[in-house]
């Protein structure tokens, strides 16, 4: 039998050399290869643009595997092709990759000023430019004039191609470590075929070579001829697509996508905090939590994003805990079928775990946090529609953060509040219309004081005070992002009445009374203003949301004292609010009218600087016993005999107007 | 006459154009043309191409001395002249007679002077999507290492260089271009398509519009594989060579896409394919500092497809050539079972080489042979001391030692077989001439004294005693020309079937 000396058999009539025809693609195709031990083969293509050319003898071979059943193509034509892939399902992501701070740009290579530059360079880079001139020179590379570049820290990982879309580098890509959310690993660590992609980035890469211009291109045949196969697997329903955002975002006439869905990382944090106490679900949201720990509380992992397109009021419902054995915990998000769900460890083993972050037993930290007043003014807006808070009468809050430190490593400072509404976070300092101010009262201290209380208030630049929807809580640095969580208040809303309220404060030497009354006829007497809210009939309100939950009431312990205990044995906070803030109660239990007209202030602040709470407030607990010792610092004071003392000392009209204010 | 420019990019370009030479000096021709080889390889310290420089000078210093003033003579050994690029331009500043290129030691990065582009430069973010770091780093000066991205670059820089400026020059509207190169390798594979393209858009019009002829050999031999050193310190695995002839075909399908697009079939006029891809059980020693492979069949048909090239005309682009045993199953290739085509255009001229060989070891050893009195050859031994030593050195060394290396090859190309060397009769292998009852007694014998006998027939013909007027050699090599042809053509029958 003749035998054709060739790596495909053809058949042949003659012997010797002979004419014959060009090998076409399916002759290509069934040249068997063998494994090596180096990939060395990927760089044959005699072109210094190889690797561009590569990819699409990759997607060649591979599709004729595919549809035949066979391996010739080898892993390392498979780990092109799923590369090229992971360059799409980047792509898909890079806005959501964007906000999670990653650090992905585009530039351009533009052929001609780039060709230019190197001919007027050094003898090497004139050389170069011309080769490359040469070998761009062909049909495919006059698509486009440009070759734009991804880069990743500063490292290109890949580049525009005619061909195949995209190119990646040939060094290695493992060591990237940039998480794809979607496939749940990092991108290019692994082998994924088109068909073990998620629909929506079949789609996406279906789209981009069907849906474009570049469905007419010759250039893309071969990955057209190679997508065709999947024809019936993409999806129909349209993506939900925004521009890609970066410098530049075109190619090939077409305008580079990323998804708009979010993802769970934009949702979650990457730590989640357990601290430990029960929240006080009656004034603050709660996560639905499922577990049989003891102690499996947590603070909200959510960021900003999620208060973009979720509603406060829905997190009991949609956001769930799940603690599944104190050292895993998953955190979901579930709503109309879809879900995003988080997972944190005690010790996480790869890049996207979260990390759990005990306070308390790690850290010896303990916080807890109160508002005042813990009411909304609301009002419907046109046709009925949305409750939302009537502009110029939310114009007072203040939110206490106490927090202990029993390691002495801290500050107060490295405690931080800011402020979010919808999706729009203010910390201190912020150049928007809002700002943030915070007061120290009581200083964390690295020798003696493990306790410390900040005040904070959110305000417009030239407003009063303006409430939010949520608080993201700050701490110092524990581990390696940022630790912080999210403490939703459930406000307690009024709308305004018709009714007329008549108050009168009696501003006595020693005591104050205040009084008040809506009867216009005053046919009745004024009744004694108190907050004891707690009756069967009526729905709870607190002049203050204490973020720790209280003891169940029972009849051997005051109502005032199931806050009294504190939460998780930070007795210290409930002292904190009592001394420097206000009380949960006022009512006939301990704190109540008539109070005295004291004042308890912290020494050394200007009368410029005097406000309430973040350094003056009524001294409330003024010659009451107290269930546990002081533990606010030590410069503040009781001031009595204030209304006599203005007399003489004109410094004490600021703290009468602040006891006033309050 | 019209030049053939014949660029042998890389080793398997040193080795066909060693293959060609032997043609050459069978006696076939390129059709009309003056060879004019031209080695690329940067690899210059290879002894394969050292040792083909060498026998093209020893063949041109042959082919002066044979035929300088001697234009009646059309047939002979060595009749086909090969031209030195050198000479054709004098002031070209060429170094070498057929070395193109020219030594590069550096790293890739450093020959594009990759440090000097500043940091953020587009260009140079792009290079490192086009090439790895170690493409980068590893010197240029052992081939490109596998890498014909690499080379694509390098070679170009040839356009520049004194050797290209020769043949631009030098250049003529009738002349051709033929390229060999291997598309498993490095350097070839790079090469080729890039002198295609270089010669494509040349300003010359001469050159634009050539026939181009190439040959693309696929692969044909292996190599042992690449050990495995482990470092004891750090466990970490090296290979012994970079080259991996597992590779050979992934790399072959590589080029192959990028071979068959038709703006590259526009290109040339006629391209040959060759391979022999399974029939190495043997694989040469991996070494890419020596890289001593031994001559194979493939190379001389290789060879032969230039010599086709030369033949035909080629007005037509994208033609392609395949070549074709007529049996497969063979572990050695003989005139019998290579192709009819092949065996009609060799059997005869390389079976006269090989008996050339014995009758000139014979002549000057055989003082008292008739010729060698009657036309003072056995003075002109003397006399062109040169000269002989120079034939002597091509048998000896260079046209034996690769008759031998075909022989041992895999698979072995073994046309002749002579246990010794007086009888003939089963000088062809496959095809036993049988030795007939009346062979030597009233038909002339197929052996040494009949040669010799031939030899003094041809000595004293008239055309013989006129060339001996203007050159000696000359009618040397006329006489063992003539007489070992008839001798061939009156026992075997290469042209006919069978």
């Amino acid at each position: 039998m003749d035998k054709k000396l060739s790596v495909v058999q053809r058949t042949t009539d003659k012997t010797g050399w002979d004419k014959s025809n060009q090998f076409n693609s399916t002759d290509i195709k069934q040249i068997k290869i063998y494994a090596a031990r180096n990939d060395r083969s990927l760089n044959a293509i005699p072109s210094p643009l190889a690797r561009i050319h590569l990819f699409e003898a990759a997607f060649e071979m591979l599709d004729k595997d595919e549809l035949e059943q066979t391996n010739y193509s080898g892993d390392a034509y498979k780990k092109i092709v799923s590369d090229c892939f992971d360059v799409f399902e980047l792509i898909y992501n890079w806005n959501n990759h964007l906000k999670d701070k990653k650090d992905l740009a585009i530039i351009r290579w533009h052929q001609e000023p780039e060709l230019k530059k190197l001919g007027g360079g050094t003898a090497g880079h004139k050389l170069l430019g011309e080769t490359l001139r040469i070998y761009l020179g062909e049909e495919a590379f006059r698509l486009s004039d440009e070759i734009i570049i991804l880069k990743y820290n500063g490292q290109p990982i890949a580049g525009s191609s005619p061909f195949t879309g995209f190119f990646t580098t040939p060094n290695t890509l493992a060591g990237l470590n940039i998480y794809n959310p979607l496939n749940r690993r990092n991108y290019f660590s692994k082998i994924i075929s088109f068909g073990e992609r998620k629909p929506e980035i079949r789609k996406f890469i279906y789209d981009f070579f069907y849906e474009g211009t570049l469905q007419a291109a010759r250039s893309t045949q071969i990955v057209r001829n190679y997508l065709l196969k999947y024809e019936n697997d993409i999806p129909a329903e349209p993506l939900r697509l925004e521009a890609l955002s970066a410098n530049f975002n075109h190619i090939f006439g077409q305008l580079l996508q990323s998804t708009s869905r979010k993802t769970d990382a934009d949702y979650f944090e990457k730590n989640l905090v357990r601290i430990n106490f029960s929240m006080n679900n009656d004034c603050f949201y709660t996560a639905k939590l499922v577990t049989n720990q003891k102690n499996a509380n947590y603070l909200l992992p959510l960021t900003s994003v999620f208060f973009e397109d979720y509603k406060a009021a829905e997190i009991p419902s949609i956001v769930t805990i799940n603690d599944i054995d104190g050292e895993t915990v998953n955190v979901s998000i579930q709503k109309n079928g879809q879900t995003f769900i988080k997972k944190y460890r005690s010790a996480p083993s790869t890049e996207e775990e979260g990390k759990i972050i005990d306070l308390n037993e790690t850290h010896k930290i303990k916080i807890n946090l109160a508002i005042f007043p813990f009411i909304k003014v609301v009002q419907h807006g046109q046709n009925g529609g949305e409750v939302v808070p009537v502009e110029g009468l939310n114009d007072y809050f203040k939110v206490m953060l106490v927090m202990q430190d029993d390691n002495f490593q801290y500050q107060n400072s490295d405690f931080k509040l800011s402020f979010g509404i919808q999706g729009d976070v203010v910390g201190a300092p912020t150049d928007s219309n809002l700002l943030v101010a915070v007061d120290d009262r009581t200083l964390l201290d690295q020798h003696n004081q493990p306790n410390g209380s900040s005040y904070y208030t959110l305000r417009g630049k030239d407003k009063m005070n303006v409430c939010f929807d949520y608080v993201i809580l700050d701490f110092p640095e524990l581990a390696d992002h940022a630790v912080r969580g999210a403490i939703v208040p459930k406000w307690r809303t009024r709308s305004l009445g018709a009714k007329q309220v008549d108050y009168a404060i009696d501003f006595g030497t020693t005591s104050t009374f205040i009084a008040y009354t809506d009867n216009k006829q005053r046919t009745s007497e004024p009744k004694a203003l108190s907050f004891d809210m707690r009756k069967e009939d009526q729905e709870e309100e607190y002049p203050v949301a204490l973020l720790s939950k209280s003891y169940a009431k029972s009849d051997k312990i005051k109502w005032i004292d199931t806050f009294q205990e504190g939460p998780g044995n930070f007795r210290e906070s409930i002292a904190i609010q009592n001394e420097e803030f206000l009380p949960s109660l006022l009512n006939s239990e301990r704190y109540r009218i008539p109070f005295r007209t004291v004042m308890y202030a912290k020494d050394g602040i200007t009368d410029a600087n005097r406000r309430l709470f973040s350094n003056a407030n009524i001294g409330f607990i003024y010659q009451l016993k107290s269930t546990i010792y002081p533990v606010t610092e030590l410069n503040q004071r009781f001031i009595p005999s204030l209304k006599w003392n203005v007399n003489t000392d004109k410094g004490y009209e600021e703290l009468i107007k602040i006891y006033i204010e309050e | 006459m019209p030049r053939l420019f014949v660029f042998g990019i890389g080793g398997t370009g040193s080795r066909v154009i060693k293959s060609l030479t032997m043609l050459l000096a069978s006696g076939l021709k390129a059709g009309n043309f003056d060879i004019v080889p031209i080695l690329i390889d940067p690899h210059k310290d290879l002894g394969e191409l050292n040792e083909c420089k060498t026998l093209l000078k020893l063949y041109a210093g042959i082919n002066e001395a044979s035929y300088k003033g001697t234009d009646q003579m059309d047939n002979g050994f060595f009749r086909t002249k090969i031209t030195t690029l050198r000479s054709l331009s004098s002031d070209s500043g060429l170094k070498d007679d057929f070395e193109f290129d020219e030594k590069h030691d550096q790293p890739f990065g450093q020959f594009l002077d990759l440090a000097s582009l500043p940091k953020n430069d587009a260009t140079k973010d792009l290079l490192s999507l086009l090439y790895s770091d170690e493409n980068f780093r590893k010197p240029l000066s052992v081939g490109f290492k596998g890498n014909p991205n690499v080379g694509s670059v390098v070679l170009n820089a040839l356009k520049d260089g004194p050797g290209f400026r020769a043949m631009e020059d030098a250049f003529g509207n009738q002349d051709r271009i033929f390229i060999i190169s291997s598309i498993f390798g490095g350097t070839g594979a790079a090469g080729f398509p890039l002198l295609l393209k270089l010669f494509r858009a040349h300003t010359k019009s001469a050159i634009r519009d050539a026939q181009i002829g190439a040959l693309s050999v696929l692969p044909y031999y292996r190599l042992t594989e690449p050990k495995v050193e482990v470092d004891e310190d750090t466990k970490q695995e090296t290979l012994s060579s970079d080259i991996d002839s597992n590779n050979f075909m992934t790399k072959t399908k590589s080029a192959l896409t990028y071979y068959i697009r038709p703006e590259f079939s526009n290109m040339y006029n006629a391209l040959y394919y060759i391979a022999d891809p399974d029939k190495q059980d043997k694989p040469y020693e991996n070494n890419e500092k020596k890289q001593e492979n031994k001559a194979h069949y493939v190379e001389l048909l290789g060879a032969l497809s230039v010599i086709n090239f030369a033949n035909g005309d080629h007005t037509h682009t994208g033609d392609v050539y395949e070549y074709t045993l007529k049996n497969d199953n063979v572990p050695v290739v003989n005139f019998s079972n290579m192709g009819d085509s092949t065996r009609s255009q060799l059997g005869t001229p390389l079976t006269a080489l090989y008996l050339f060989d014995k009758m000139h070891k014979a002549n000057l050893t055989q003082p008292h042979l008739p010729y060698n009195k009657t036309m003072k050859f056995n003075q002109l031994y003397d006399r062109q001391q040169i000269f002989f030593d120079n034939l002597n050195l091509f048998f000896n060394k260079y046209y034996e030692k690769w008759l031998r290396e075909l022989g041992e090859n895999e698979r072995g190309w073994l046309p002749h077989l002579l246990e010794e060397n007086r009888e003939y009769y089963g000088l062809i292998n496959g095809n036993s001439r049988e030795k007939g009852k009346w062979d030597g007694v009233f038909k002339p014998a197929f052996n040494i004294s009949q040669v010799h006998l031939e030899g003094a027939k041809a000595a004293d013909s008239k055309s013989l005693r006129k060339l001996k007027k203007v050159s000696l050699i000359g009618s040397y090599m006329a006489m063992c020309y003539q007489a070992v042809n008839s001798i061939v053509d009156a026992n075997l029958q290469f042209k006919a079937n069978g």
